[in-house]
């Protein structure tokens, strides 16, 4: 059966290739699409993603690590003697306005870490580095920020709020989901730049002791602080990445686009086996004539369908990985891990299946007496 | 072996459509020894596709009684229908119906798969069946690239494919010309004689009556005429030193 349908596939040339470009579309494009939205999460959650604390304690209402609420400093106090911690340390996510030497204003997120840890900093140093960053007003920036930002120098001073900074560090790859620039700095440098006021910061980076009870110490600081959320990185990171998925509605826009390339994909292969199935309308009755009952004319459309999901899988997949390489970048990363590809190969798999049954069901129609008669 | 392969009576069939009824075949009764070759012959239109097909179990009758090979097919249901053209009955039909995308062998290897032979054994059995046809250089060729008479014969070894014990073709000559007709036909009449097969021939073309041992004559849905063909036996080609052991 294998060589009747993989020859009659094969010698139709535009039929095979419409099913293999509806596969290789449906897959490449699922994956790039949710490779974005990946990407697109990842910068969500790029300070908690990036940051070594083992909870993190935010004001009750944080939604979106960005946003940052202020909580006062002094309840650290009611924490840090707590069994299971190492040390707590304030953390500040603030907003200020930069203006750049020639005038022109631009939003920047300010980061204060502890200057002793520099928890939750910058990485990806590529000039100076996270001791440069304990300089008097010493802040670090993102290449890809520098247009933004007047395409400074290192050394060359930055307003922000009216405070000035020195631009000390740069860095590659630190860019967050609203593309405004970090500046990472101390955490006295950060609140007089941000007008955080005194006794106050963002939040508290709790780092515990070598294996402490995670799960007890979290529910230890809620009894102490009942007007904090004390989240795992996990959470935080989770719960920043919804809120950007379903304030902004991209959860959506993603998920219409993947579902319609895999419709797309549907058509075009369920499309090109029933043509083929069609042009061979004479070959399936004489199969039949001789003997063949349903479950060789599925097996032979199953196989056909099969070798299409199989190789422009194939293709697909090189190709996939070829974007991967080539395409993402630190403003439009795509991440497309190997579950992600495995499961839309799966899915291609379960569309080629049903794009089999409409053929099956013509083919089924086909009286094998036609043979004789016509 | 029973005495008769086919022992049909009072087979009706009728066609149907918008209302209209046409009925096809009246009546018609028939007996096939084992072995035997014959032919059916008569009119366009007077039913004798119809009755190769119901003998066949392509078409059930309408009423009648018809046994093969000692089953009672009229009552058959369409998987029975199948099963039984899979396993006991080898097709040759006018237009060949050869699957064109693929190779000769592979043609013939088709037939093996519906039976569920393993590929190695259906392979090697179906370049066998393209020697015994004198066609084993040509059994890597796509049928396309072959003349009408090879496909003819390719034909010939799909039919003979599970060793079928009744090998039925409906004008088998009717797209040679008339000495690959002849030929085509005098390798199938050959070959089903060393291999003890019935063969039932359905043709219009009276160069190769004399290759058949009987000659029924239908006439407007009836058997008209029936008697050993004008040149039987006696004349008939005595059968080639075919390497029948090659057949299981
Ligand atoms: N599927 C069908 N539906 C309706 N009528 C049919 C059908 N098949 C055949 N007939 C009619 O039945 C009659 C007998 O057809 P059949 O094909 O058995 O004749 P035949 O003897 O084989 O003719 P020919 O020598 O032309 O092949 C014809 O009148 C034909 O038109
Ligand atoms: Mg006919």
């Amino acid at each position: 059966m294998y060589s009747f349908a993989f020859k009659t596939l094969t010698s139709n040339r535009g039929k095979l290739l419409t099913g293999l470009a509806g596969v290789i579309f449906s897959l490449v494009l699922v994956n790039v699409q949710g490779g974005l939205y990946l990407g697109l999460m990842r910068k969500a959650s790029l300070l908690v993603d990036h940051c070594h604390a083992d909870l993190w304690v935010a004001h009750r209402m944080i939604e979106n690590v960005d946003f940052g609420r202020d909580i006062p400093e002094i309840w650290i106090n009611r924490i840090r003697g707590l069994p299971g911690v190492e040390r707590v340390e304030p953390y500040i996510v603030g907003k200020g306005t930069a203006t750049r030497p020639d005038g022109g204003m631009e939003d920047v997120w300010v980061v204060g870490s502890d200057p002793a840890s520099m928890l939750g900093s910058a990485w990806g140093f590529v000039a100076g580095n996270a001791g440069d960053l304990h300089r008097e007003y010493g802040v670090s920036f993102d290449e890809v920020d520098a247009p933004k930002l007047g395409n400074p120098r290192i050394g060359d001073w930055l307003e922000v709020n009216g405070q000035r900074t020195r631009l000390v560090a740069r860095t590659r790859g630190i860019t967050g989901f609203v593309t405004m620039p970090y500046l990472f700095t101390t955490l006295e440098t950060a609140r007089r730049m941000a007008h955080t006021p005194p006794e106050y910061c963002s939040f508290f980076l709790v780092k515990a002791q070598a294996g402490a009870d995670l799960p007890r110490l979290q529910t230890a600081i809620r009894d102490r602080l009942p007007e904090t959320r004390v989240q795992t990185p996990r959470e935080f990171a989770r719960l920043s990445q919804d809120y950007w998925t379903n304030r902004t509605g991209i959860g959506i826009s993603f998920g219409a686009s993947t579902a319609l390339g895999l419709l797309v994909g549907l058509m075009m292969v369920g499309q090109s086996l029933y043509a083929l199935a069609l042009d061979h309308q004479s070959d399936f009755a004489t199969l039949k004539a001789l003997g063949a009952e349903d479950q060789h004319v599925v097996s032979i459309i199953f196989l056909q369908s099969l070798t299409i999901a199989a190789s422009g899988s194939l293709v697909g997949l090189a190709i996939i990985a070829a974007i991967r390489r080539f395409w993402s970048s630190p403003l439009a990363p795509v991440e497309i891990p190997p579950e992600l590809m495995a499961a839309t190969v799966v899915v291609i798999f379960v569309i080629c299946t049903a794009a089999s049954l409409l053929p099956y069901l013509r083919i089924r129609r086909i009286d094998p007496a036609t043979v004789l008669q016509g | 072996m029973a005495d008769f392969i086919v022992e049909a009576a009072g087979l009706c069939k009728a066609y149907h459509s918008d209302a209209v009824s046409t009925p096809v075949l009246r009546d018609v009764a028939l007996a096939v020894p084992g072995g035997e070759c014959l032919f059916l012959v008569g009119p366009s239109g007077s039913g004798k596709t119809t009755l190769l097909s119901i003998l066949g179990c392509v078409l059930s009758p309408d009423s009648g009684h018809i046994e093969i090979l000692g089953e009672n097919v009229a009552g058959f249901s369409p998987a029975d229908q199948a099963r039984f053209r899979r396993e006991k009955v080898g097709f040759v039909f006018q237009r060949f119906h050869l699957f064109d995308a693929l190779s000769a062998v592979e043609n013939v290897q088709v037939a093996f798969d519906l039976l569920k032979w393993p590929r190695v054994r259906s392979r090697a059995k179906s370049l066998e069946l393209l020697a015994l046809v004198g066609l084993a250089d040509k059994a890597a060729s796509r049928v396309t690239r072959l003349s009408m008479g090879q496909r003819q014969r390719v034909a010939l070894a799909r039919a003979l494919a599970g060793d079928p014990a009744l090998i039925l073709a409906d004008e088998p000559t009717a797209s040679l010309d008339a000495e690959s007709g002849l030929n085509a036909m005098r390798v199938l009449k050959e070959l089903c004689q060393s291999l003890e097969k019935t063969v039932i021939v359905v043709t219009h073309d009276s160069r190769i009556f004399d290759l058949a041992d009987r000659i029924l004559t239908l006439a407007d849905g009836r058997i008209a005429g029936t008697g050993p063909a004008a040149g039987s036996s006696a004349n008939a080609p005595s059968p080639p030193a075919l390497n029948t052991r090659l057949i299981a």
